[in-house]
């Protein structure tokens, strides 16, 4: 497969060409991912970011000293 | 609404047996990195008295940075990441045989890299030096702990994921696609592999890896445990889930791009090194935005960080992910990476990474971990304390000495007098100047050490003082309500509710950046001009080559001169691309603690080679370099030498077919002459009265079975390929 794509390659223009797409696409990739992220909403981050205090209901962690 | 419960156990075994495994393997690593550091700055000792082979700085230096890597630093990402996934999902572990299969897997591992590395055992690519059977072990195993992970996460109790797990998710995907492509090598024998790729390809692929390493196991998994660890110790959320979107996102993309700024002037072609230098200076937004994150998270509450041990580690932690973060697209600018690039620099930067932030973490981490599985108090918070200002310290200690060596050692390369010769002609009078620093890097080292060992003794106190809680039973809310729609859904969460898709959105957003580096680099060869002249290794100079790989010198020595000035006048013609198209594995090296050998060939005679092995000092005085006496006592090897040939052959080298046959006669040949001149130099410097009964021909026999034969015809060869005229064509 790759002997198909060498020639695009094996020039300057070419290779600069690959170096250009994927500055393109990250630019528009980080752009959908800006925009999404504006327009969520604040409810949900709320909720999103709470999650790792949420505290489970103990059952038998209780410290040792604590128990007597 | 009536929440329907239900009871279910979280397994803090597998946590502890990772906690454990982390600072046994953490305080291993470390000292092996104190005894490498102790080599530099004490060489007459070590030669003197320790001289033995196991522990010469080549082959300990790849020990010492997969122990603290992999052994320490991967050990704490276990251990981090089966508390908190089985929390931010409400679920044990999907499976406990793959939790413990994963463990002791992990610790097997390890072993067989400290029962091969310090034998010589090694593929000599950075931070992927184990041969090709602990290579395969490797991806078994990171393939039962990533499915252990999705499994889990399929069967949460919860709706979401929370950003923490993607940073897992992405580190799994990416480090098994790093691991895999950088591993590509032909088995030899169980014991040697040579790489698939060569020279420049060779190079490409392992910075990406090498690169990537450090982003995707030190860094993103550490960037999910701070998004739970900090919040959790802070009792507060995290200062912007927005924030931690873009940051995951940019982090991901941008970071699988930067590996060629490891390679800046060298044979490497101008647009990769361009793509690399861009990616580097993109990547401090993303590193900043994660740091910033971690330390706002903490706004309000930093009365706590003054009383919680913990914090305080975090906080350090974090400053200096910031400050490594940006420092790292500082050094790969071109014109700051000409003075860092070979020196103690880039040493610094990797400890205030390395130490700072993914040492700092774990400690703190695991402060915070143990008194909770063992359902008790810390034994000491003030020994803590004082852990953690030992450590501080020693950062500082480690780090600074070795700022000034690199900037100082980087710029005495350079100078130049008013005529336009080097100051510093003789590479070894900038080696003599660094030991003041070499010393005091080894006292910051020992001082970070010391902190780790007040860590276990606390530790263990705090263990005998408790008693594990192996399963920590727990009411969560029941799987059915769990899953109950919320209403509207949003896109991320539409992503995040699908794990497998999430996980092929995170391939594809590593992989464009992947290809984008990787398919060029096997269309390479195209852009490299063939030279003519460059021929394959004969085989004495092959065997001369694997014992270098063996001993490691490519940890002090590179190959690769850069186009600069200061390079060429120093070293010669500065190196094509075109001239290691027949080297599997590239040698290039990253760091000159010796200087550069990519011109070696032909510059001294072979008797200084062979006086310089055995006692490198006898010809250098003041060289820190170990004395490889067994170089000139052990017979060469030839058992896999046609295996070599044939195999180098399958991987495109031009070997004719059917020169297997002819191989060993040609090593002979070759290694007859180089010890006939070694002997005759030898006799033109003896006393009369011994040259009357030295017997000259024993002498040659006995020494052209040597493996400093082989060493030397490698070592003669290196470079003199476009020294030659090329033939016609």
């Amino acid at each position: 497969m790759l002997r198909f794509i060498k020639s695009h390659l094996a020039t300057e223009d070419g290779v600069e060409f690959y170096g250009m797409f994927s500055l393109m696409v990250f630019v528009l990739f980080f752009a959908i991912v800006l925009i999404r992220m504006v327009r969520m909403r604040k409810a949900t981050i709320e909720e999103l970011s709470a999650i790792p205090l949420s505290e489970d209901e103990p059952v038998n962690n209780m410290k040792e000293h604590e128990n007597n | 609404m009536e929440m329907e419960m239900e009871q279910i156990k979280y397994d803090n075994r597998i946590v502890k047996n990772f906690a454990f495994a982390t600072l046994t393997w953490g305080i291993v690593g470390m000292l092996v990195g104190l005894i490498a550091a102790l080599e530099l700055a004490f060489p007459e000792f070590f030669n003197n008295y320790l001289g033995f082979r196991y522990i010469s700085f080549g082959r300990i230096r790849p020990l010492h940075t997969n122990a603290v890597i992999f052994a320490f630093v991967g050990n704490g990402i276990f251990t981090g990441i089966y508390y908190s996934l089985q929390r931010l999902l409400k679920t044990r572990m999907w499976s406990d045989k793959l939790s413990y299969i994963n463990f002791w897997g992990w610790q097997f591992i390890i072993l067989c890299a400290a029962l091969t590395l310090p034998f010589g055992i090694t593929t000599s690519k950075e931070y992927a030096e184990l041969e090709w059977w602990i290579d395969i072990l490797i991806a078994v195993m990171w393939v039962v702990f990533g499915w252990n992970l999705f499994a889990t996460i399929l069967v949460r109790r919860v709706k979401h994921l929370y950003v923490a797990i993607w940073f897992y998710i992405a580190t799994f995907v990416t480090v098994a696609i790093l691991h895999i492509f950088n591993s590509f090598e032909l088995p030899v024998s169980f014991f040697k592999s040579y790489s698939w790729y060569a020279g420049v390809q060779d190079a490409l692929v392992q910075w990406w890896y090498g690169h990537n390493a450090v982003a995707f196991f030190l860094t993103t998994p550490f960037l999910g445990l701070m998004y739970y660890f900090v919040p959790k110790a802070a009792n507060r959320p995290v200062y912007s889930y927005r924030l931690s979107i873009i940051h995951f996102w940019a982090l991901i993309f941008i970071y699988i791009w930067a590996g060629p700024h490891h390679l800046l002037y060298t044979s490497l072609p101008d647009w990769a090194q361009s793509l690399g230098v861009v990616f580097s200076i993109m990547l401090i937004a993303p590193s900043w935005g994660g740091m910033l994150n971690g330390l706002l998270t903490l706004r309000g509450a930093w009365d706590r960080v003054r009383d919680d041990v913990m914090l305080k580690f975090m906080v350090v932690a974090l400053t200096c992910y910031g400050m490594a973060t940006f420092e790292g697209p500082l050094l790969s600018l071109k014109s700051v990476n000409m003075i860092s690039h070979f020196t103690d620099w880039t040493i610094a930067h990797v400890h205030v990474g390395g130490l700072g932030w993914n040492g700092m973490f774990t400690f703190g981490m695991i402060y915070w971990l143990i008194p909770k599985l063992y359902k008790t108090d810390l034994h000491s918070k003030k020994l803590a304390n004082q852990h953690f200002w030992i450590a501080t310290l020693g950062i500082i200690l480690y780090a600074v000495p070795m700022y000034i060596a690199g900037f100082m050692q980087g710029l005495m390369w350079q100078e130049f007098t008013e005529s336009g010769t080097l100051v510093h002609k003789d590479f070894l009078e900038t080696v003599t100047q660094m030991r003041p620093y070499y010393i005091l890097r080894s006292i910051g080292g020992g001082l970070f050490i010391f902190g780790a060992l007040m860590m276990v003794y606390n530790i263990i106190k705090t263990v005998r003082s408790g008693s594990l809680l192996a399963d920590e039973t727990v009411n969560v809310p029941a799987m059915a309500t769990a899953h109950a729609s919320t209403g509207k859904e949003y896109w991320h969460r539409r992503i995040e509710g699908k794990p497998v898709r999430f996980m092929i959105v995170s391939i594809i957003v590593v992989a464009i950046g992947g290809l984008a580096e990787i398919i060029p680099t096997m269309a390479v060869k195209s852009n490299i001009p063939t030279i003519s002249s460059v021929k394959p290794y004969t085989p004495l100079e092959l065997e001369g080559r694997d014992l270098y790989i063996r001993e490691g010198c490519n940890n002090c020595h590179s190959q690769m001169i850069r186009p600069l000035r200061f390079e060429t006048a120093r070293y010669g013609d500065y190196t094509k691309a075109g001239e290691t198209v027949y080297d599997h594995p590239f040698l290039w090296g990253s760091k000159r603690t010796g200087p550069d050998l990519a011109r070696e060939g032909g510059l001294r005679n072979n008797n200084w080679h062979y006086e310089h092995m055995y006692r490198p000092k006898a010809v250098s005085q003041n060289s820190i370099m170990p004395a490889y006496t067994w170089f000139q006592e052990d017979d060469l090897n030839t058992s896999l030498t046609k295996d070599k040939i044939s195999a180098m052959r399958k991987i495109g080298v031009p070997y004719k077919k059917g020169y297997e046959a002819i191989a060993l006669k040609d090593l002979h040949t070759q290694a007859h002459i180089i010890a006939e001149d070694i002997v005759v130099t030898m006799m033109s410097k003896m006393p009369k009265s011994i040259l009357k009964d030295f017997n000259k021909e024993a002498k040659i026999k006995e020494l052209e079975k040597k493996e400093i034969v082989a060493l030397i015809a490698y070592l003669q060869r290196l470079g003199t390929d476009i020294k030659v005229k090329p033939t016609s064509n």
